[in-house]
């Protein structure tokens, strides 16, 4: 052969170094096709910009009965004074955004020659809208309307999920289980330390709520809005060393 | 190599000396490394292979041939825009070809480490 490829194994190599080479040939491709410094920094600003509709006004969150909304704004919440806005809101910035990371992933597939399989990326992210939309409706009917046995047999899962659904923070998990699908698929190390870290915090806020036994006047109307966007931060600073290690990589 | 001659040793066990795990198709060393690339994406442009393995474009497309007609790979003819490009997808026969040559790789390794550690 002319060539004598820096990167790619050689056949009088030992096997020490064939493996070596195809190491390296793997490192070299995956490094080529991530491009998860996108989703990353979307889903964080998406994050950001729903801030004001977990902001309540004056009056106490927890004396307000839950509302009856339209069913399409499920992934609202009911404890929110507004939940509507909120629930039309992340129907469309979720959708929007797993359609838009499709659209950079095959963008950026074809500007660099390798593609990287989204496909179950995208089906976890539409799949896990539309389970967030009647999830809460499903929970509520488990806890309150099916026997004494059922309801008490899964309240212990059925009772935290109503209560993430009930604080507009179902997108979190949607979010969180689209990222950690997408870490899988781009063989990523750092994404998946991102994602998990993401997930960690949208559980422990939770938790927090599930455990702390807040009375109505422990919250004021931050106290929806610092859940909500305590794990965004995960997101954005994750997304921009993506951003600046892809953009040293190709410099 | 899978068509690798002599009588494997007793030692070796029923699948033999790991060489015997060796395809002749797959252990090419830009067949190795073209297959390598493939499975790490989901299709990828014969451009960037030939840019990753150092290839001249005839060289490849003939080792791109032989893997087509062994069914390691799959290629797909379209344009982007006005531009023809030519995408390879790798097939499960082809990860699997992959996968027994790596086993096969690091088995020899762990031979070799052996028998230098024994000597």
């Amino acid at each position: 052969m002319s060539e004598k490829p820096s990167t790619a194994p050689d056949d009088r190599d030992t096997p020490g170094e064939l493996l070596a080479s195809v190491a390296a040939l793997r490192r070299r491709t995956r490094a080529a096709r991530h491009a998860y410094w996108l989703p990353l920094l979307l889903f964080g600003l998406l994050l950001a910009m729903a801030a004001p509709l977990y902001v309540e006004s004056g009056e106490s969150p927890g004396m307000r009965a839950p509302r009856e909304n339209p069913a399409l704004t499920g992934l609202g919440g009911v404890f929110l004074e507004r939940s509507a806005a909120l629930g039309w809101y992340w129907l469309v910035a979720l959708i929007g955004g797993y359609l838009l990371s499709l659209l950079w992933y095959r963008w950026h597939g074809v500007r660099v020659g390798v593609h990287t399989p989204t496909r179950a990326y995208a089906i976890a992210g539409i799949a896990g809208t539309l389970v967030g939309l009647v999830l809460p409706i499903t929970l509520r009917y488990l806890l309150l309307n099916t026997a004494t046995a059922i309801s008490n047999g899964t309240g212990w899962v059925t009772t935290p999920l109503l209560g993430i659904a009930d604080r507009g923070m179902v997108p979190h998990l949607v979010i969180a289980i689209g990222l950690l699908v997408l870490a899988r698929l781009e063989r990523s190390r750092g994404l998946t330390v991102v994602a998990v870290t993401y997930a960690a915090a949208v559980v422990v806020v939770n938790v927090y709520f599930e455990t702390a036994n807040l009375q109505p006047g422990d919250l004021n109307r931050y106290s929806f809005l610092l859940a909500a966007l305590l794990p965004a931060p995960i997101l954005l600073i994750g997304g921009i060393i993506a951003l600046f290690t892809t953009s040293k990589r190709s410099a | 190599m899978s068509s690798a001659d002599g009588p494997a040793d007793a030692a070796d066990g029923p699948g033999g000396h790991p060489t015997n795990g060796l395809s002749d198709t797959v252990h090419q060393r830009n067949r190795l490394g073209i297959l390598t690339i493939a499975a790490e994406a989901e299709r990828v442009e014969v451009a960037y292979l030939r840019d990753a393995l150092e290839l001249t474009a005839g060289n490849l497309s003939r080792h791109l041939a032989v893997l087509e007609a062994a069914d390691l790979i799959q290629i797909e003819r379209g344009y982007h825009g006005r531009r023809p490009k030519t995408w390879i997808r790798i097939t499960q026969q082809g990860q699997a070809a992959l996968a027994a040559e790596i086993e096969a790789l690091q088995e020899l390794l762990r031979r070799h480490q052996q028998f230098r550690a024994s000597t």
